[in-house]
C-alpha cells in the first residue's frame, strides 16, 4: 500500500467510522460485534472503491447492514431470542455516543429517546442525521421506496418530538442554524 | 421545539469513536489484500497478454516439442562433439578404438536443456505457419584415464533454431 492511499484510507476511516459503527450496533449484540462489521464492510468497500468516493458511500452502509444480518443469523440462539423483537437493542454495552458531550443530561435524554425508536425508524434516522445521506441513498441502503424512507423519518421526528415534549426546558431547545 | 430544532439537537451527539485497534485492523487487512491483489495479478498477467492464436500456439508447441527433441538430436547425434582440444578426437572415436588410441575411457555423454525461448510463429509461408524456437542446451561428455584416475569433462553449450509446424484447427 502506497503512503498516499495510506493517508486516503485513513482520512476516509476516522470520518466514517464512528457513523458506521452507530449503525451496525442497531444489529448487533456487542460494541465489538459492530467494530468487527464495520472492519469487514470497510475492507470490501475499500477495495472495490479505492479513492473512497463518496458516491459510494451508501453502499459501504449498505454492506455494513447486510454484515450485520449476516453475523446475527450466524448466532442461532441470538436469533431464536430476538425472533419475537426483530431489532432490539442490547443494554450495559459500551455508550453510543460520545459521552464526552457538556451536558451529559440532555445526551441520555436524546439518546434514550433515540434507541427507543421503533427499529426502521431508528435506522432511518441514523443514516440521515449522523449518515448524512439523502433519501434516495437510504432508499438504496435499505432497499426500500424513497417515499417509505421519507415517511418513516417524518414518523420518527414525530415520535421524538412526542417523547422529549416534556423535557423540553431540559433540553433547552437551541436554536438550530440558519440554512440557505 | 421544530423539526429542524430537533435535528439540530440530534446532531448534537457525536457517534461513539471505534477502539483504537480498529483502525490498526483494517490497516492490516488492506495490507493483506494488497498482497494478495498483487500475487492475483502477477501470475495472471502472462496468460491475459497472450493472444487466442499464441495460446493455442502455445499448446502446439508443446505437443511438437516431442517431436524438437527427436529431431535436435538426430542433429546431433552423428556430428560427435568437437569443441575440446585433444577431445574431440576421442569423443567421435569409438570406445575401443579410443581405448586403443590410448587409455582414456568415455564415462558419460549427457545433453541438458537449459531453456527454450519462444520467438513467435512465422507466417513466411502461409500456408505453412511455423513456430521459431531457440533450443538452448548443454553437451557434457566426461572422459577418465584409468591409469591415474583423472577426469576429463567437456561441456559444449549449444544454441539451435528450431521451426516447428504449427496447425490451427
Amino acid at each position: 500500500m502506497k503512503a498516499d492511499d495510506t493517508n486516503d484510507w485513513q482520512r476516509c476511516f476516522q470520518d466514517l467510522a464512528p457513523k458506521l459503527l452507530l449503525y451496525a450496533r442497531q444489529w448487533t449484540a456487542t460494541a465489538a460485534d459492530a467494530e468487527d462489521v464495520v472492519q469487514m464492510a470497510f475492507v470490501r468497500w475499500w477495495q472495490k472503491n479505492p479513492g473512497g468516493d463518496r458516491a459510494h458511500v451508501p453502499l459501504l452502509y449498505a454492506a455494513v447492514r447486510s454484515i450485520s444480518l449476516d453475523v446475527r443469523k450466524s448466532d442461532v440462539r441470538r436469533a431464536k431470542r430476538e425472533l419475537a423483537s426483530e431489532y432490539s437493542l442490547p443494554e450495559g454495552d459500551a455508550p453510543y455516543f460520545d459521552p464526552a458531550v457538556e451536558d451529559r443530561e440532555s445526551r441520555a435524554l436524546l439518546e434514550r429517546a433515540v434507541l427507543n425508536l421503533p427499529p426502521e425508524q431508528r435506522e432511518v434516522v441514523t443514516l440521515r442525521i449522523w449518515g448524512g445521506l439523502t433519501y434516495a441513498e437510504i432508499a438504496k441502503t435499505t432497499g426500500e421506496t424513497t417515499n417509505t424512507v421519507a415517511s418513516r423519518y417524518r414518523y420518527a421526528l414525530t415520535n421524538l418530538h412526542r417523547v422529549l415534549a416534556p423535557h423540553r426546558e431540559d433540553l433547552g431547545a437551541a436554536p438550530a442554524p440558519a440554512t440557505a | 421545539m421544530n423539526d429542524a430544532n430537533l435535528e439540530h439537537l440530534l446532531r448534537s451527539l457525536k457517534p461513539a469513536a471505534p477502539s483504537a485497534d480498529l483502525a490498526e485492523r483494517v490497516k492490516h487487512d488492506l495490507a493483506l489484500a494488497d498482497l494478495f491483489r498483487e500475487s492475483a495479478e502477477s501470475s495472471s498477467r502472462l496468460p491475459a497478454q497472450q493472444s487466442k492464436r499464441v495460446m493455442w500456439a502455445t499448446s502446439a508447441f508443446w505437443a511438437g516439442i516431442g517431436a524438437a527433441a527427436a529431431v535436435v538430436v538426430m542433429m546431433v547425434l552423428p556430428q560427435g562433439i568437437a569443441p575440446a582440444p585433444g577431445a574431440s578426437q576421442l569423443a567421435t572415436s569409438s570406445p575401443s578404438a579410443a581405448m586403443s588410441s590410448s587409455s582414456i575411457m568415455p564415462v558419460s555423454s549427457t545433453r541438458e536443456w537449459v531453456g527454450v525461448e519462444d520467438q513467435g510463429i512465422s507466417y513466411s509461408m502461409p500456408d505453412n505457419p511455423q513456430r521459431q524456437m531457440r533450443v538452448r542446451s548443454v553437451e557434457r561428455h566426461q572422459w577418465i584415464d584409468p591409469r591415474d584416475g583423472a577426469e576429463y569433462t567437456v561441456e559444449v553449450p549449444q544454441v539451435e533454431s528450431v521451426a516447428l509446424p504449427v496447425k490451427f484447427q
